[in-house]
């Protein structure tokens, strides 16, 4: 283990905000002279970030992955409009340095008490959300672990939580990034790896597991925040005989060894005290032939209670998935009223191209709709679930299939936005041919995969009521792998095809504004407010890149 | 198809509970010279890495001692468990784990003990277990695609001059003049289907041969025009490279025409109405050029 600090970052290059106009008297400017001193004062005395900061984050912070439990990646700040978003300005770049040619920041950064903590595989950074100047960066010494990416970090009262490669769960000090512990969560040997952005919910701190390579089942597991024990493990797969869901698996060795990798946050109804799991492909992934049925609780959207880690429910978005697509995309909580009716819904864009609205007390399906056109599925059946066509599952000879292996979706988190009513998806149509390459009747690991394709990419809004697509922004060429993030200012950011942030209208899709980086945006972006001003900050590649709107509203 | 198992072990193959896997395919060139493992990043960083001459030694080990119990390709009969998912496996490294288990005396099917096995001979059982996993994995050497000539040529002549309109670009005296020579089943398949991946794996990206060059025609209020080969366009720009070889840039404005042609427009939405059947009939067709 080696810990480094650096005073100075001089990987950090960095340009000061513009002044801007202190248009507002008083205590505010007195609190932008005072900012050094203040930000010294903030780490120190204000770092505790409690449960009920969680359940209602200010605008001044984005304390958790999707920055509130619901996942709708929604921000009520209103600095930044449609009408001057084209006014931003370069705020300040930040370009980690890790002595590994090509890590990306894929995480999203939670700013808390003016402190943003991002992420790659196995190293934390804290950077000053003003200025970008680096106050301290973390390094764990690995054992191994599949290096493909890490979401983030989780904070809660004075400590940060993060996953290694692997398979640890660490725990740091916000203030100087010093590990206090370290807990095992899964095997490397069994060809696991974390990747996940752990979650806390209330004195649980909740882990997923990754791993698609081999044949092992997913879990989530909830851990004391404070101790790091172990409270429960939940399953995504049956392991044992009488296990719900075992009677959709041909046996009990292939349910125990079935997948539905859990490397997605979860989203959470305090009042239901329900967490949502969203999990990933079966396995073996792509030849089949040894695990006929629907193979629960993979390619699922599954509520989970938070105390007990016992299920409550479960809605199959992929039955019987072959193509690899997870369903790990976050499940989204909506609340609304319809026929003088309170609802509470919840809705996921999942990797196999469909949209579904549920009701996430019963996980009963109110809509299920394409958000992209696809071939594979043959109608919903009662539940509305998918019904998978047999003819597009991988072939020997190749199956043309649509959405490719990639998905209509991925991990780009989505955004819904509950102003214009829309469900944003970074989404794509694509094709590619899939083969069976394992023709045996006892496949293992993958035994197949897509080759081949074509694909374009675009940001489809969603009517989040009635799964139509209420207009659809095409990028020229394949647009950022990259999240999205809506604002109460009427604004859509993400990643464009031009290694570009774009600001889209959020009512109408037209694009307003956008500024070329070094590189795709690799994250899902973020917005908060500061001393008046509401920035923006997105990651391409190894860089932190943030704007701010300085125009302070009177 | 070439088999991995031969000799002696193909005799055994015929007894045991035969589960024909993907080690029963051709190993692709080159396999056999370099240690073969995992994709790097996947599993722990001191894991076992397979001498392929190791795994050749440890076949005929297990051939005469294992295969009856744990299978041709280790993934268990109704004698004897997976080999492949076992955690004692997975924990080995060179021999470590699974020998002390033999050592107790493992019955082998021979009627020999476990315990006669000499280190070389576990060291070697062990690379060639450990073969079999990274064969599970995904990313595999062994992943090779099979038999894709299942499609009727007649068919596929007549889906090419008919509904299929292929022959209205292009030729089989022409461009596609002894295309069965050239290319293999799989890359006809791909190519013809992805041109602007040129059969590629994966996600690939356009391959960028002249031919498949989208153009791009900018017209500006004042009437002039430009054309050219597309560099990049957003929402909020477009640039070209003129046949002169002239590069221009412009901001995009809502009196400004900007005209796109996509010359594999055509491939693009045959994608939406090209069946597995069609693609498969068309493929053989295709390899039928000779």
């Amino acid at each position: 283990m080696r810990f480094i600090q650096r005073a100075k970052s001089d990987a950090a290059r960095r340009l000061p905000a513009e002044a801007g106009s202190h248009t507002n008297p008083g205590r505010k400017t007195l609190l932008a002279l005072a900012l050094p001193l203040l930000t010294a004062i903030a780490i120190a005395a204000q770092g505790r970030v409690t449960t009920e900061k969680l359940l209602k984050p200010s605008p001044d912070s984005w304390p958790t992955f999707n920055g509130d439990y619901t996942g709708r990646r929604f921000s009520a700040l209103t600095r930044i409009t449609n009408a001057n978003v084209h006014q931003l300005s370069f705020a300040w770049m930040y370009r980690i340095a890790t002595g590994t040619a090509g890590a990306t920041i894929k995480s999203t950064p939670l700013m808390v008490d003016g402190v943003l903590y991002f992420t790659v595989p196995d190293h934390v950074w804290a950077v000053d959300a003003r200025t970008g100047r680096e106050i301290w960066h973390y390094q764990w010494q690995t054992t191994g672990g599949n290096h493909l990416g890490n979401r983030g970090v989780a904070i809660y009262e004075d400590w940060l939580y993060v996953e290694t490669p692997d398979c640890y769960l660490i725990s740091l000090n916000v203030k100087d990034g010093k590990e206090r512990w370290r807990k095992q969560i899964c095997d490397i040997d069994r060809f696991y790896y974390a990747s996940a952005a752990p979650t806390i919910v209330k004195d649980h701190l909740i882990v997923g597991v990754s791993g698609d390579d081999f044949d092992i089942p997913g879990y989530i597991q909830s851990h004391h925040p404070e101790s790091g024990e172990v409270q429960w493990r939940f399953y995504t797969v049956p392991q044992k005989k009488g296990d719900a869901g075992m009677d959709s698996w041909p046996n009990e060795d292939m349910a125990k060894h079935g997948g539905g990798m859990t490397w997605q946050p979860i989203t959470y109804d305090p009042e239901l005290n329900y967490v949502f799991v969203t999990t990933g492909n079966p396995q073996p992934v792509i030849a089949h032939k040894n695990r006929p049925g629907d193979n629960l609780f993979t390619g699922s959207i599954v509520a989970v209670n938070a105390d007990t880690g016992k299920m409550v429910w479960h809605f199959q978005s992929s039955p019987h998935d072959t193509h690899d697509w997870d369903s790990t995309q976050p499940a989204v909580l909506i609340d609304d009223e319809a026929n003088g009716q309170k609802r509470r819904l919840i809705a996921q864009a999942a990797r196999n191209g469909h949209y579904f609205l549920l009701d996430r007390t019963t996980g009963k399906a109110i809509v299920s709709s394409e958000y992209v056109k696809g071939n594979w599925s043959k109608g919903y059946d009662a539940k509305g679930q998918p019904i998978p066509d047999p003819e597009k599952m991988p072939q020997i000879a190749g199956a043309l299939v649509s959405p490719n292996q990639g998905g209509a979706t991925n991990w780009q988190s989505p955004s819904f936005n509950p102003q214009t009513g829309l469900f944003y998806v970074s989404a794509a149509r694509a094709f590619s041919i899939y083969y069976i390459y394992d023709p045996s009747e006892n496949p293992m690991g993958w035994g197949g995969s897509d080759r081949g394709g074509w694909s374009e990419s675009m940001l489809q809004a969603i009517d989040y009521k009635t799964g139509k697509i209420r207009w659809s922004h095409k990028w020229e060429g394949n647009a950022a792998r990259s999240g999205i993030v809506s604002t109460a200012g009427n604004v859509v950011f993400t990643g464009g095809a031009s290694n570009d942030l774009v600001a889209l209208d959020a009512t109408t899709g037209q694009a307003l504004w956008h500024s070329i980086l070094n590189t795709s945006i690799s994250n899902g972006p973020i917005t908060y407010e500061l001393d008046g001003r509401q920035y923006v900050v997105a990651a391409a590649g190894d860089t932190v890149w943030t704007f701010v709107m300085n125009t302070l509203v009177k | 198809m070439r088999h991995v198992w031969n000799g002696a072990v193909g005799i055994v193959l015929l007894t045991a509970t035969a589960v024909i896997s993907s080690s029963g395919q051709t190993p692709p060139a080159g396999r056999g010279q370099a240690p073969s493992g995992p994709r790097p990043n996947v599993g722990a960083a001191d894991r076992h890495r397979v001498d392929p001459a190791g795994a050749d030694r440890g076949r005929k080990t297990y051939a005469a001692e294992c295969v009856t119990c744990h299978g041709p390709s280790a993934r268990g009969t109704e004698r004897g468990p997976n080999l492949v998912r076992s955690e004692i496996v997975l924990r080995d490294r060179y021999g470590n784990s699974i020998g002390p288990l033999l050592k107790k005396g493992h019955p082998m099917q021979t009627g020999a003990s476990g315990a006669s096995l000499t280190d070389a001979q576990i060291t070697d059982l062990s690379h060639f277990i450990w073969q079999r996993i990274n064969d599970t994995l995904r990313g595999s050497d062994v992943f090779e695609p099979g038999d894709v000539l299942v499609g009727d040529p007649k068919a596929g002549e007549a889906y090419f001059n008919g509904e299929g309109k292929c022959a209205a670009c292009h030729s089989i005296t022409g461009d596609l003049a002894g295309y069965g020579k050239r290319y293999q089943p799989i890359d006809i398949q791909q190519r013809f289907v992805f041109p602007n991946t040129a059969g590629g794996r994966g996600r690939g990206r356009a391959a960028g041969s002249s031919r498949q060059q989208v153009t791009v025609t900018v017209s500006l209020p004042d009437g002039t025009t430009s054309s050219g080969a597309l560099v990049s366009m957003d929402d909020f720009h477009v640039a070209l490279r003129t046949t002169a070889g002239e590069y221009r840039s412009w901001t995009r404005t809502p009196a400004m025409k900007i005209v796109k042609t996509e010359p594999l427009a055509e491939h693009v939405e045959l994608l939406e109405r090209l069946t597995d059947k069609q693609m498969h009939d068309v493929v053989a067709y295709l390899a039928s050029l000779k």
